[in-house]
């Protein structure tokens, strides 16, 4: 057991502050949930739409397309954060004056997308040509191969890597944090400064909770990629 | 021609490997022999015989469960023996030549001089063209092993052993891999270092360089040794039936 | 023309050039040490997470493990909290090596993982011919394994590099001032989103553009020698 005057000077011990911070952290953690939720929903779609358009479109969309990856890809993610928040509503167009929330998962959405476009090319590039080609050979339309040939077997093959990407997404709804959102670290900052002085408890308990919520979806996708095989993303 | 002193003895060693969820496999049963300064041995049985771990064991490769080796005086199976410094000894010639892929020829024999014998620069480089010349590739000292065919990447594997001045050279299957166009210049390379009084142990299907260059051949079939002679007696007079269902087999 | 200095005021940008250079380089000095105390961290992590000890393996699992389930920005925090405690070097470490070790250790896990998987690469039969002319572990190492792993791992290590560079503009929430910083700073003084935000954007993705040209090259090298 650990006694009152090793942790402070009396007030709170160790236990109580998890005990009173705990709720907080828990809400903390409901916010982290829904946003990582809402956004590898939203960023999945998009980003599928993103990777089929640049592997079946022309030269233009794919060019196009790429500019757009590449532009995620190249800034950090804070960036489009600040964009996506302080500059949009500045251009004063109504439906672009974000609340903290739509423009946390807007960029969270954008920034997943260039993740997921990557994997459904390489998915798609990784199905043998020799499918399509016995699909076209039997008369298939391109489009009747990729629905009925390719795309089945590429997608077992995102399913590994997609978890890799879930929990890029939970650890970067951590950085949504900065613009005031109260989701796990914020929440976390808020437990510091009323207990100063368990501040590294604090933080200990916030890592814990990050941990119980990515480490089951490593667990899964590791699975996933013994059962499925695996794409090398192209980075 | 061989003299009366051994450079390699091998006292009644064991191996067996354990692999889970298979039955073990005696790869060894009681293996007792010797190679003498000068001695080309060739080791011939079928496969899964036991001889590429007989000859793996001589330099450590294979640890061995029980027996002993002794190389030039040195205990390998002693725990205090410093293996790295053993190996310097006793070159080894790959099937499927394990060259650097990341170093050209001249470098993949420069390398080890430098690295392990602190030979200077200049003098692993003189080494290094000179065995370059001597196996036939003198021209190839810049290309990659990947630009290799399979007996010009063999040639190279010969010549990083030879760099290390060993005292007895293994060649384990080593024209197993090749196309059967290399395999000749290969094998007559071997005969050359036979000739030369290379002390070797030899690991091979190659009946006809068996025959020619051997000194003593030793057959051994299921981890033992069954019979062992000069070429022409194992090979025209053979005394135990496997042997000759070997040899019928083969030739 | 009214509209683009309204969009973007270039001339607002121009005066904070002095801020803007700092902050690149600092973006650049930061990911460069950071790079290289990731790379050792990784290849020590790694030979330990591929060792027979048991205590060395676990020791190594766990910190990619910790490291890969928790986010960056907390690790920052931590470590910057946790600097008072720290008295390395005999005195107190300041938020620029405090933010350079946590970028360290973070890339570290990752780097980990990509140069194990370039060691398992490397066939046996390269560590036995190693081994067949007498190289001890650490030469095996130093000459055979580490070279041709990290050769045939380079495209992902490049491409971590570009996430530790992205990353290290987490390390402005610490009081470090570096690219993203300078942006900060224009949007405290002058409240112009636009001016400070884009013109960071543009600065790192001229690093990027750098980052990918040398990627490109250096796989054209390789791809030439390994055919």
């Amino acid at each position: 057991m650990l006694s009152a005057g090793w942790v402070g000077f009396g007030a709170d011990t160790m236990v109580d502050v998890i005990w009173i911070t705990m709720p907080f952290l828990l809400a903390g953690l409901w916010m982290t949930f829904k946003i990582s939720l809402v956004t590898i929903l939203c960023g999945s779609i998009l980003g599928f739409a993103v990777g089929m358009l640049r592997t079946v479109g022309g030269w233009l969309v794919s060019a196009t397309l790429g500019i757009y990856i590449h532009a995620l890809r190249g800034t950090p993610f804070l960036v489009h954060l600040y964009v996506i928040y302080f500059m949009l509503p500045a251009l004063k167009i109504p439906w672009l004056q974000f609340e903290a929330f739509p423009a946390a998962v807007i960029a969270l959405s954008l920034y997943t997308s260039t993740y997921v476009a990557e994997i459904v090319r390489a998915a798609i590039q990784a199905v043998p040509r020799g499918q399509s080609e016995a699909a076209r050979s039997v008369g298939m339309t391109a489009a009747q191969c990729m629905w009925h040939v390719v795309l089945p077997q590429a997608l077992k093959l995102m399913i590994p890597p997609m978890g890799g990407v879930y929990v890029i997404i939970i650890k970067g709804t951590s950085i949504v944090s900065v613009i005031g959102i109260s989701e796990l670290v914020r929440a976390g900052e808020h437990a510091t400064q009323r207990h100063p002085r368990e501040l590294m408890l604090i933080y200990g308990m916030t890592a814990l909770m990050y941990f119980a919520y990515c480490y089951p979806v490593l667990r899964i996708a590791r699975w996933a990629e013994t059962k499925f095989g695996s794409v090398r993303l192209p980075s | 021609m061989p003299s009366e002193t051994p450079i390699v003895v091998v006292n009644d060693i064991c191996k067996t490997f354990r692999i889970r969820g298979r039955p073990p496999v005696q790869a060894l049963r009681h293996v007792t022999n010797h190679v003498d300064k000068g001695e080309v041995l060739v080791v011939i049985g079928p496969s899964g015989s036991g001889k590429s771990t007989f000859l793996r064991a001589l330099n450590g490769l294979e640890p061995i469960d029980s027996g002993s080796i002794v190389i030039d005086g040195v205990d390998l199976t002693d725990p205090k023996t410093d293996l790295n410094r053993l190996r310097r000894g006793v070159g080894m010639v790959f099937q499927h030549f394990n060259l650097f892929e990341h170093k050209t020829a001249l470098e993949n024999i420069t390398m080890p001089q430098t690295v392990v014998l602190k030979r200077k620069g200049s003098e692993a480089y003189e080494i290094g063209h000179r065995l370059l010349d001597r196996v036939g590739i003198g021209d190839k000292a810049d290309n990659y092993p990947s630009e290799l065919s399979g007996g010009q990447q063999q040639r190279v594997a010969i010549a990083r052993s030879l760099a290390m001045t060993p005292k007895v050279m293994l060649f384990d299957e080593v024209t197993s891999a090749l196309d059967p166009e290399t395999v000749g210049g290969v094998l007559e390379l071997m005969k050359e270092l036979a000739t030369e009084g290379t002390t070797m142990v030899v690991v091979t299907h190659e009946m006809g360089f068996a025959r020619e260059a051997a000194d003593r051949v030793t057959f051994m079939d299921d981890g033992a040794i069954i019979e062992e002679g000069t070429p022409e007696a194992v090979f025209d007079n053979p005394q135990h039936e496997r042997t000759k269902l070997f040899l019928s087999q083969i030739i | 023309m009214d509209w683009i200095l309204d969009f973007y005021n270039y001339r607002v940008a121009v005066q904070y050039v002095p801020e803007f250079t700092r902050g690149m380089l600092a973006t650049i000095w930061i990911s460069l040490v950071s790079l290289v105390l990731s790379l050792t961290i990784g290849t020590v992590a790694a030979i330990m997470r591929m060792s027979a000890n048991p205590v060395l393996w676990r020791i190594s699992a766990g910190y990619v493990q910790a490291i890969r389930s928790t986010p960056l920005l907390i690790q920052i925090y931590v470590i910057y909290f946790s600097l008072p405690a720290l008295p390395l070097l005999g005195r107190r470490l300041d938020e620029l090596e405090g933010g350079i070790i946590a970028l360290g250790l973070n890339a570290g896990a990752y780097m980990s993982e990509i140069i194990r998987a370039g060691i398992e690469s490397i066939s046996r039969g390269q560590i036995e011919g190693a081994q067949s002319v007498g190289m001890t572990y650490l030469q095996r190492m130093r000459y055979v394994v580490l070279p041709q792993a990290f050769a045939n791992v380079l495209p992902p290590l490049l491409g971590q590099t570009a996430v530790l560079i992205k990353d290290s503009s987490l390390v402005s929430f610490i009081g470090v001032f570096e690219l993203f910083g300078a942006g900060l700073t224009v949007l405290s003084e002058r409240l112009m989103p636009n001016e400070a935000f884009l013109t960071v954007a543009v600065g790192y993705l001229a690093i990027y553009g750098v980052m990918l040209f040398f990627s490109n090259y250096a796989q054209r090298r390789l791809g030439g020698v390994r055919g």
